[in-house]
């Protein structure tokens, strides 16, 4: 019996294998898969193909050596009714069954034709009752194996009992032991397969979805992290800016950002957050924010950055941490304070072409450790000066030979650039970087901000009446000078005038409340001298007028005032008053030896 | 502007270096007021590093000369030749004790 039951299912495996195979085809394919069809859709077509499925296994039953014919008929309306409730099951078994009952062999009302054709019914119905608990079941092949021969030991008890009516106990009995191994084997093995393998589609699919969904997510999280990024950048007289992100993943954790702190400075900053992906780039978000509202606060540089630093470190339990490079220019005198927080040193080009790089470290990595403390540092911008800062993206892009980019090359192709275009600077060092790293994935983000001043044009700068703002106002002049060379004796004698007289403004113009000091400054180039015109709206006051000091006086004996202008008449070559339109106008004029 | 300050016996040599103006003037007369109740008797004010003074800085100087005076004895040191300019004009060069 063995032996005959290995040639049954031999013979069988091919039908099973072809409706298998349908199986999977068509619930593989997103048109023809039946969970993406509407629910009256879905009982339709799950009973129709439990049906045609049910025909083909009649047609490509196998016949015993008794002359019964086994058939994986019942699977068809298995399907159906287990996947798609008790109407499809009805739908398939009907249309398996009266295919059976008509076409089959034997038919109509010879041999076991009427009681196969009534379970095949039975069974879609019955399969049709348990689609509930089947969808629930998490391992669905097993469970269909399981009804799969109960439904087959019902189909079999049907025909013991047609038998016995017509026939007698003893041939029904006969007949059933012949057929029920052969069937109960191949309807659960044929059963059991399928819901096995089109389950095991369904969660692919089901992860794929999952998938694509994390995919869209992510594209979303890439949207909104560009936006908070600016992309447009100002134009001013003063200076211009350019700079680019390429995050490695479709998120980063480096960032730049810039803002004017208040009217006359400009903060520029770069970040690179430990780490890529998800994480870097929500802590990115936090430090970038961080860092411009502690700068936006109105505490001292340093101070600024230690607070951020603080509000970083505090419950950081993931220990991220960011190296930032921060600068501030005072956009009237071109003078850049800087904080360098354990990232790679910028690159200076100077306006002659000459390549610095701004190595001093201000402190720690933010985020790393609490109470950090951070030194602010200090350099001149002139005139086309360039500052370009970046992260280690740029210097650490690694070739196919695990070579890197390098600082080396990155500083001959700054110094070789004859660009004068911010944008076209950062973009030749990203095609170079491209280049040198062709083929090779990109491994981490890769960012870079240039600043370049171009110095303050104006002829004329408005001032408050503090004592702080002095400064401003030499540089101011300084600046306007600066090309004609003048001994060092000469840049002091106009900075002790300037001190001078804007010091008597402050001191005395306003009573002191604060006011506004216009500083003119103006170049007569033939002539080579400097005219310097200061404007206050205050207290009417010509100091030309003041008695002069007696200079001849004892230590004892004297007063202190009055030298002021003493000092800044003997010091400049000429010096004129006049009130106007309820301002006070004072000249200077120098020659620019 | 920064002060160095260097003590030896009742000598004191602060040596300025920098500008002395509005803004920074106000630091050398706090260490002059520090000055009065010390034992001091003789102050060298080295100006090698300075690159400037404008009146504001006179103020200072004449309350140093003046505190001095009356303790012992002050000397400006290493003066040059914007500074030396800026006394003469003043007439300080007349009052202070300049080498």
């Amino acid at each position: 019996m063995i032996d005959e039951l290995r040639q049954i299912i031999a013979a069988m495996i091919g039908t099973i294998a072809v409706i298998n195979l349908i199986a999977i085809i068509l619930q593989g394919n997103k048109r023809t898969a039946v969970d993406e069809k509407s629910k009256i859709n879905k009982i339709i077509t799950l009973g129709i193909l439990g049906g045609l499925f049910g025909m083909y296994a009649t047609i490509d039953g196998y016949e015993l050596a008794s002359g019964a014919i086994v058939s994986v008929r019942d699977v068809g309306p298995m399907m159906a009714g287990c996947l798609g409730g008790p109407i499809s099951g009805l739908i398939a078994g009907s249309i398996a069954g009266i295919h059976r009952l008509i076409f089959g062999r034997p038919n109509l009302f010879i041999g076991t034709t009427i009681p196969c054709a009534i379970s095949t019914i039975l069974i879609g119905l019955i399969c049709g009752l348990l689609f509930k608990p089947f969808e629930k079941k998490k391992r669905k092949g097993i469970f269909a194996f399981i009804i799969a021969i109960f439904m087959e030991i019902l189909h079999l008890w049907l025909v013991y009992i047609y038998t016995t009516i017509i026939k007698d106990v003893a041939s029904a009995w006969n007949l059933v032991i012949d057929i029920a191994p052969s069937f109960l084997l191949t309807n659960a093995m044929a059963f059991g397969l399928m819901i096995f393998t089109t389950d095991m589609i369904d969660r692919y699919k089901l992860a794929e979805k999952k998938e694509e969904k994390i995919e869209n997510e992510l594209n979303t999280a890439t949207n909104i992290q560009m936006a908070m990024i600016p992309d447009e950048f100002p134009s001013k007289k003063e200076f211009e800016i350019y700079a680019s992100m390429t995050p490695a993943k479709q998120v980063g954790g480096d960032f730049y950002d810039f803002y004017f702190i208040d009217e006359d400075h400009f903060a520029f900053v770069i970040g690179d957050v430990s780490g890529k992906g998800v994480p870097a780039a929500l802590f990115m978000a936090i430090a970038k924010t961080v860092i411009k509202n502690s700068l936006k606060l109105g505490v001292s540089f340093d101070e600024a950055i230690e607070q951020a630093n603080n509000q970083l470190a505090e419950g950081n339990k993931e220990e991220m941490f960011v190296t930032a490079w921060i600068g501030i220019v005072q956009i009237s005198t071109g003078k850049l304070k800087y904080i360098n927080a354990g990232h790679n040193a910028p690159i200076l080009k100077k306006s002659n072409g000459e390549i610095l790089k701004l190595k001093e470290r201000s402190g720690f990595i933010i985020a790393g450790n609490l109470n950090s403390k951070y030194k602010e540092f200090e350099i001149q911008l002139n005139k086309g000066d360039i500052v370009f800062v970046y992260t280690d993206g740029v210097t650490e892009a690694n070739n196919k030979l695990n070579e890197f980019y390098g600082e080396e090359r990155l500083i001959s192709l700054l110094e070789k650039n004859e660009s004068r275009s911010l944008k076209e600077i950062c973009n030749s060092v990203k095609e170079t970087i491209n280049e040198f790293s062709k083929q090779t994935e990109q491994f981490d983000d890769i960012t870079m901000m240039a600043f370049k001043y171009k110095g303050n044009d104006e002829k004329e700068i408005i001032v408050d009446s503090r004592i702080e703002n002095i400064e401003k106002v030499i540089k101011f002049v300084e600046e306007k000078i600066e090309k004609y060379n003048c001994s060092n004796k000469t840049k002091s004698e106009i900075n002790i005038t300037i001190d001078e007289l804007v010091g008597n403004i402050i001191k005395y113009a306003y009573n002191g409340k604060i006011g506004d000091i216009t500083i003119r400054a103006n170049i007569d180039d033939t002539k080579k001298n400097l005219s310097v015109i200061f404007i206050d709206s205050g207290i009417k006051y010509n100091p030309l007028e003041n008695p002069k000091p007696d200079t001849t006086l004892t230590a004892e004996e004297r007063k202190e005032g009055g030298l002021g202008i003493l000092v800044a008449t003997n010091l400049m070559d000429d010096i004129n008053y006049e009130y106007k339109d309820g301002k006070n106008i004072l000249e200077i004029i120098k020659k620019l030896n | 502007m920064k002060i160095e300050k260097n003590k030896n016996n009742n000598v004191m040599t602060l040596s300025i270096s920098g500008r002395l103006d509005t803004l920074t003037a106000p630091d050398l007369e706090k260490e002059i007021e520090e000055l009065s109740s010390t034992d001091v008797t003789e102050l060298v004010i080295d100006m090698k590093e300075l690159e400037y003074t404008s009146s504001a800085g006179l103020r200072a100087l004449l309350k140093a000369q003046k505190l001095m005076n009356e303790k012992g004895k002050m000397e400006i040191i290493n003066v040059n030749e914007t500074i030396m300019e800026v006394f003469e004009i003043t007439g300080f060069s007349d009052i202070l004790s300049i080498k």
